[in-house]
Formats: C-alpha cells, sequence, structure tokens
C-alpha cells in the first residue's frame, strides 16, 4: 500500500454512477421498461434497467408505438427477432382481427383476411373445435384419410422407425439440449441452446454438432427439412403474457412454415415441472404450463402442424413431472430422455399420398 | 439460494448493495462516534431481521444469555469453581442450541453456526483471561452480530476483535480500500463461483449415471472452483464493508490450492475457522504436547466435529474423518516425503481435495457411489452417456477455469498489492461492479441463478 494522499477515484466512480443509473432507471421505469417494473418494493429499481438491457431494450430508445402497449411487444419490437411474415400492416391486421378466443374459429369477416398458413380454411373450424375439445390430450383425428375430397385430409399419428427421423429438424430449449445429448438419437439436426425462447430462436446463435455456429435462419435456409418439432415455452414464462406469448410463438410457426413450406410442424407442449417447484414458484408452475399447452394445441390441424403432449409419459398420476425423472424439478435426467425417443416414435405422421400444396393456403370456401 | 419472505440474506443482494449498505454508510458517517456502536448493531439487527423474527428473537436471547453468562462469570474472578459454572453453563447452552436446530430438522436459523462459534469465541476468551468482558452488551453485540461477517464469518475471534470493538477509526482511505475488496469478492462470487457453479449443477440435472469419466473429474474441480471462490468472495465482501466501517479483519483464505500438503491446504483454507478449532478444541484436548497417539486421536476429533459442524448427514463426517485420516497420515509418514517432493506434493493436493469435495456436497450416499465409479470407471458402467460431453462443457468453462486460475495466481497478488490504487485498477473494478450488478438481476430472474433453461 502506498502512503500518498489518493483520490478516493472508486468511490467516487461508484457512488456517481450509483446515482446516475438510479436516476436513469427510475425514469425509465415507468417509461421503456414499464413491463419490468413490478412496483412491489421487491427490487431496487437498478434491476429494472438491468432487466431492459439483457433484453436489448436501451433506455435512451423512445417507447415504440406498439399496437397494444399493454403487452411484451414494447420489449420485442426493438429486438427483430422475429421477423414479420407480412408487410407490418398485414401483421398488424392478422393480430387485431384475430383474438385469441377466436383463433380456433376464425370463420368471422372475411375468411380471406383472417386465414394463415396455420388455419388453412374457414370450414374446417367445426372439426377443429371438435378436435380441441379434448383439450391438451392428443389430438388425434378421428377420420382417417378416406374423405370427401373437399376436406383436407386430417392425419393420425402411427408408429414410425428411427429412420423417419433423418430429415427432421429439432428446435428447442435446455430440455431440448437433454434430448440432443442423452437421447442418443444422432441421425436427426439439432437446433437446441438453452435459454431459447420464441422471441430469440431465429437470430440465436447456436452450435452445430461439429462445433461450428449458425442461426436457425441459416439452418433452415440452408437446408430443407421434412419434419420440424418446435420443444419450447418454458423460458418465456416470466416475461408478458399469455396472449403476447402465443402471438411469438404463431409468429413463429408462421415463419417456420414460410421457410420450409413442405415440412410437417410439430409443436411440443411445454413439459410440466415436478410438483414441489409448481407448488412454490408463482411463475413456473403447472397450471400456467397447462395454459400455454392449450392455447399451443390449438395451432394444431393435423395436416401439416401437430401437438405432442410430452407430458403423456412424463407427469404422473396427479400432472406433475414425476419426482423421479428429474433432480431439478424441472429437467429431465440424461437416462430418461428416451422417453422423448420412444414417445416421438409412437407419434410419427405417414402420409402415403402428399396432399397438393394449395390445400394448404388457399381457402376453399 | 433466497428463502422465502426474505429479502437480504446475503452480500450480493441488490437490496443490501442499493438499499441497504448505502443507506448505512451514509448513517454511519455522520453519525458521531460516541452512537457509532449503537447504530451498527441497530443495522445488524435489522439486517438479520429480513430473515424471519423467530430467527431474530433466538439470535437476541441467545447474545442476552451469553452476555449475562459470562457478566456473572466475571463478578468472582477468583472463584475457579464459579467461573468453571458458568463458563459451561454458557456452552451447554451454545452448543446445545446449535446441535438441537442441527438435528430436530426444522429448518436451520440463518447464520447460527457462525454467531454460535462467535460467541463461544467471546465465552472462552474471557474465560481463558485473554481478553476482558464486554462492558455492556452492545458492545458484545457489535462483535458478534455486525453485518458484514453476521450470516457467514469469517469467525473472528473475540481476542482478534474486542479492542476495535471498542475504539476504530474510518477514513477515506480504509473506505476505498474496503470498496475494492468488496467489488473483488463480489466479482469472485457472482463472475467466477456462481458460472463454474452452473457446471456443477448441469451435472446433477443430468444425473451422475449419464456424465463420463473426464466431465466427472471437471465436475469435482468446478465444484472445488466454485466453492472456493464463492466462500473466498464472501469472506473478501465482510473483511472490505468491514474495513469501511473501520474494522481491520484478518484474511480468511490465503491461497489453498498452492498447499503442498493437506495439512497446509487447511491452515489456508477458512483460516478463522481452522483456529477457532484449534483454539477451542485442539489446544483445550492436549494438542499435540501429550504423545502420538494422543495427538492423533485429538486431530480426529477435531475434524469429526469439523464434519458435524458443516452438516449433519453422514457424507460430512465422512469427509472431516477423511481429512482428519489424511493429516495424521502426513504427521506420520507423508510429511517429510511431501516437503522434498514439492511437485508431487501440489499434485497430491490437487487429486485428493477435489475427491474430498465431491464427498461434501452429495450428501446421499448412494449418489456418491455412483459419481466415484463415474471417476473412476473401473466398477461400473454409465446410463445414456454422451463421451462427448466434457468437450462440449469444457469448451464452455474453460475462460472461466482460466479466470480463476490466473487471479489465484502469484502473480495477480503482486499486481494487486502494487496497483489496486491506480487509476487503471480501479476503471477495471468500476466496470466488474456493474457487470456483476447485470449479472445478479438477470440471474435471479431465473429459478436457479445465473441458469436459463
Amino acid at each position: 500500500m502506498r502512503k500518498q494522499k489518493r483520490m478516493p477515484l472508486l468511490l467516487i466512480y461508484i457512488l456517481a454512477s450509483m446515482l446516475f443509473v438510479n436516476i436513469t432507471a427510475a425514469v425509465s421505469a415507468g417509461g421503456i421498461y414499464e413491463e419490468y417494473n413490478t412496483d412491489d418494493f421487491s427490487q431496487p429499481v437498478v434491476a429494472v434497467l438491468m432487466q431492459g438491457l439483457s433484453h436489448r431494450v436501451w433506455p435512451w430508445e423512445s417507447k415504440t408505438p406498439a399496437f397494444d402497449p399493454d403487452q411484451e411487444q414494447t420489449a420485442q419490437g426493438t429486438e427483430s427477432a422475429v421477423p414479420p411474415l407480412q408487410p407490418a400492416e398485414d401483421a398488424d391486421d392478422f393480430i387485431v382481427k384475430i383474438p385469441p378466443e377466436e383463433e380456433t374459429s376464425p370463420s368471422a369477416g372475411d375468411p380471406s383476411e383472417s386465414s394463415s398458413p396455420l388455419h388453412p380454411t374457414a370450414d374446417d373450424s367445426g372439426q377443429e373445435n371438435a378436435a380441441h375439445e379434448d383439450g391438451s390430450q392428443n389430438p388425434t383425428a378421428p377420420e382417417g384419410g378416406n374423405q370427401d375430397p373437399s376436406q383436407p385430409v386430417r392425419y393420425e399419428f402411427t408408429e414410425v422407425t428411427r429412420e423417419y427421423f433423418d430429415d427432421a429438424l429439432f428446435i428447442g430449449d435446455s430440455r431440448a439440449v437433454g434430448i440432443q445429448l442423452y437421447s442418443g438419437w444422432d441421425n436427426l439436426t439439432y437446433c437446441t441452446e438453452s435459454g431459447m425462447t420464441v422471441y430469440n430462436m431465429f437470430d440465436r446463435q447456436i452450435t452445430r454438432a461439429d462445433g461450428t455456429k449458425t442461426t436457425l435462419e441459416e439452418a433452415l435456409a440452408e437446408s430443407s427439412f421434412g419434419k420440424i418439432y418446435l420443444e419450447i415455452g418454458i423460458n418465456e414464462m416470466g416475461t408478458g403474457t399469455v396472449d403476447s406469448f402465443m402471438e411469438a410463438y404463431e409468429n413463429a410457426v408462421l415463419r417456420l412454415r414460410e421457410l420450409q413450406p413442405d415440412a410437417d410442424i410439430f409443436l411440443c407442449g411445454i413439459m410440466y415441472v415436478r410438483k414441489s417447484k409448481s407448488d412454490s414458484d408463482p411463475i413456473f408452475n403447472n397450471p400456467a404450463i397447462r395454459e400455454r399447452n392449450e392455447r399451443i394445441a390449438q395451432l394444431a390441424d393435423q395436416q401439416t402442424v401437430f401437438y405432442l403432449d410430452i407430458n403423456e409419459v412424463t407427469s404422473d398420476e396427479s400432472g406433475n413431472l414425476n419426482p423421479d425423472y428429474t433432480w431439478d424439478e424441472i429437467h429431465l435426467l440424461g437416462k430418461y430422455n428416451v422417453l422423448w425417443t420412444e414417445y416421438l416414435s409412437s407419434h410419427g405422421i405417414v402420409k402415403e399420398t402428399l396432399p397438393p400444396r394449395e390445400n394448404h393456403s388457399a381457402p376453399t370456401s | 439460494m433466497q428463502q422465502k419472505g426474505t429479502y437480504i440474506v446475503e452480500l450480493s443482494d441488490l437490496n443490501f448493495l442499493f438499499r441497504f449498505f448505502p443507506v448505512f454508510i451514509l448513517a454511519y458517517y455522520f453519525c458521531p462516534a460516541k452512537y457509532k456502536n449503537m447504530l451498527l448493531l441497530a443495522a445488524s439487527i435489522l439486517f438479520y431481521g429480513f430473515s424471519g423474527w423467530q430467527n431474530t428473537l433466538l439470535l437476541l436471547f441467545s447474545l442476552m444469555l451469553n452476555y449475562l453468562f459470562i457478566s456473572l462469570m466475571e463478578t468472582r474472578p477468583r472463584d475457579r469453581g464459579w467461573r468453571r459454572g458458568w463458563f459451561a453453563s454458557a456452552v451447554i447452552y451454545n452448543v446445545g442450541t446449535l446441535c438441537f436446530f442441527k438435528y430436530s430438522g426444522t429448518a436451520l436459523p440463518l447464520g447460527i453456526s457462525f454467531y454460535t462459534f462467535t460467541l463461544l469465541s467471546y465465552d472462552a476468551d474471557v474465560y481463558l483471561r485473554q481478553e476482558k468482558a464486554a462492558k455492556n452488551w452492545p458492545e458484545l453485540g457489535v462483535y458478534a452480530l455486525m453485518f458484514p461477517k453476521l450470516l457467514s464469518g469469517p469467525i473472528v475471534q473475540y481476542r482478534q476483535l474486542a479492542g476495535q470493538v471498542r475504539k476504530r477509526t474510518t477514513s477515506v482511505r480504509k473506505t476505498e480500500y474496503g470498496l475494492s475488496l468488496l467489488i473483488i469478492g463480489l466479482s469472485f462470487k457472482v463472475i467466477l463461483a456462481d458460472t463454474v457453479g452452473i457446471l456443477w449443477h448441469e451435472i446433477r440435472t443430468v444425473g451422475f449415471e449419464s456424465i463420463s469419466t473426464p466431465l466427472a473429474w471437471m465436475g469435482a474441480a468446478a465444484f472445488s472452483v466454485q466453492l472456493l471462490f464463492d466462500f473466498q468472495g464472501y469472506s473478501l465482501m465482510a473483511i472490505g464493508l468491514a474495513s469501511m466501517l473501520g474494522f481491520d479483519l484478518p484474511k480468511n483464505f490465503d491461497h489453498p490450492y498452492r498447499a503442498g500438503s493437506i495439512s497446509e491446504y487447511y491452515r489456508r483454507w477458512h483460516i478463522s475457522l481452522g483456529q477457532w478449532f484449534r483454539d477451542y478444541l485442539y489446544i483445550p484436548l492436549g494438542g499435540n504436547r501429550c504423545g502420538l497417539a494422543r495427538t492423533c486421536f485429538n486431530l480426529l476429533v477435531v475434524w469429526a466435529v469439523t464434519g458435524i459442524w458443516h452438516g449433519t448427514t453422514p457424507n460430512f463426517l465422512l469427509w472431516g474423518l477423511l481429512l482428519g485420516f489424511f493429516i495424521i497420515l502426513e504427521k506420520c509418514l507423508l510429511g517429510r516425503f511431501l516437503e522434498n517432493h514439492k511437485v508431487f506434493s501440489h499434485l497430491y493436493v490437487w487429486f485428493l481435495i477435489p475427491l474430498t469435495w465431491v464427498i461434501f456436497d452429495i450428501t446421499d450416499i448412494k449418489e456418491l457411489g455412483i459419481y466415484f465409479t463415474r471417476l473412476f470407471p473401473f466398477w461400473g458402467k454409465g446410463i445414456a452417456v454422451n463421451s462427448r460431453d466434457w468437450i462440449i462443457h469444457g469448451t464452455k468453462y474453460l475462460p472461466f477455469f482460466l479466470g480463476a486460475l490466473a487471479v489465484s495466481c502469484p502473480l495477480a497478488d503482486k499486481l494487486w498489492e502494487k496497483f489496486w490504487d491506480s487509476i487503471a485498477a480501479k476503471t477495471v473494478l468500476f466496470f466488474l461492479f456493474w457487470i456483476c450488478v447485470y449479472q445478479i438481476v438477470n440471474g435471479l430472474h431465473n429459478p436457479f441463478r445465473y441458469f436459463s433453461f
């Protein structure tokens, strides 16, 4: 230690920056960072700023005029994680005109406006509702392929072999990382990363099996896939609402559809957490997961978009993640990832004759 | 991990760093010297109070009882039986309370292992006439309860701190130095320990059956690094905070991984606890002055108790006894050899210590067995093992392992001593501070700190 007199520079640095950051945070907590502000005095206001920064929302940005200011859009607007599918005004239309409750029956109004690759026909709505009445259960359609030719074919799940997955792409968060690393299946393409969300999935850096880096966007442009599995949704639970999540989720699915028009898309419901976790966590709990899963299941049409629910095999009788299958209450132990491969193998979709593409995009009414 | 219904439980909590401490330190500096102790005591009780009022009542009760017993003991300084009686009562109360909470299965009151030992140090030092009894209960309160060291030490002995409790000076320079230590400690904990700790967490998440042998060793290293930097970081923060309040606390860690034997390792690891056991258990038992057999017995007792102090599950006892065994082995046989073979002695420490930490952390003996079959894969095979897992994790965590190594090398010490007061160092510390704050927030966001699914 030197004896000479010195300025307490660090003290000044820290004090000044704390003051500055606190003021900035306090000012922006009511503005651009409003959605991170819990207002419950449980954390200092600086936390709001730091959370905003982690979503790459800068305090000097002005609030983007969003159509629904109460929702996530403020945060996502600046992130460009989910590129708009259509020109901006179409996207607005799409969101405004299909409120969540009506998603399953977009019959009101002009069908051409509300139609999307996820909801091919207005006529279909009746059938869809029928299929969804059994909630998040296996949405197997009652009919097979012998239908009125004007009705689109609805497919049922069947047993498939491992080769079926040769042209599959598996996208997902850390739970999917577990499948990639411990299921023993290495014949499919994985785009998995811990912390992946529907908001960041397309431009997040992903490590390929050979160690090189890519983004999902690039991977989807590079090659074509027969099946795409999307296992995502738990990381998103901390921010936004179910509606804002579903909006981003749907956009992500639409984007996948756009980039891979011929692929079957399998939407995997969020796996439950263990009871002890569910009972104690205000955010990551099974009722909230079920709520989201029900909404995800509604996106399935049994034609090109299918809903899978791993909870059929991983949960116990009380509807929680089986406590024997997990250590951290959220992820499957390595050795139980085989449950996934078994489940996926029994939920393949085999299409003897590929229905022509037009059936999917144009309304038939 | 943060408990439910508590707000400030850690020095690395934002509520502490951005609310409690700034307000307190301002009040403290403007407070007249006469009332500084009262203010510090009140703040410490408030700090602890956030962990729940039942715990706080227990803490205050223990404080008062110790003060009372020792004051009564000192009313007849020449009556040996009288003194012994009151001292024994105090010891029985403290040890009894600690054992009760450790074995009753109820939630352990926060920091009870630490403050009980601190109070015992007071009792013993006054009994052994190492130090005069506290003049009033707030004086003892400041010594035992001062918030920087209340929850996780260092367990500073009363004889080391009594003088400073009565009289100490704050200075701008001490504050500046303390702040530097605080930031270093925070960075150790938040940037190194918590990050490397994720690897250990991931290994547990995957399950021990499914890790490759290289990953099992990497996991042992990761947990060792996590534990060192978490604890050392916490100690540095406590020392730094205390320095800002005018205290000079002795250092608690002195580069344990530079040791050439297990016994030396534990003279460098959690020094305050080692000294406590030496002065209040090992030496009263006779230390090394009653022949080799008795020395070995004393060492085993000390290490068994050290194990139990850390936790009541059998693995802690196993951990303590194993360390005792190696320390005895070094005393009787290995010591000379290790001194003459420097390189081997370091390899010996680096090989054994992580294994003992694995035993320390895996409380389930069956799980522990599985982990050892992965470390030494001669007895069994794993299930669903990914043989490349260690490469995936290795590349992810290598920078942090290297960082831990870099700040632990002797050069880092020299640079710190020479340049801690330079503008460059302060600029680095400034950025480290804000990186830590960012990390704390965005880690807290997730149920597991610094861990996203």
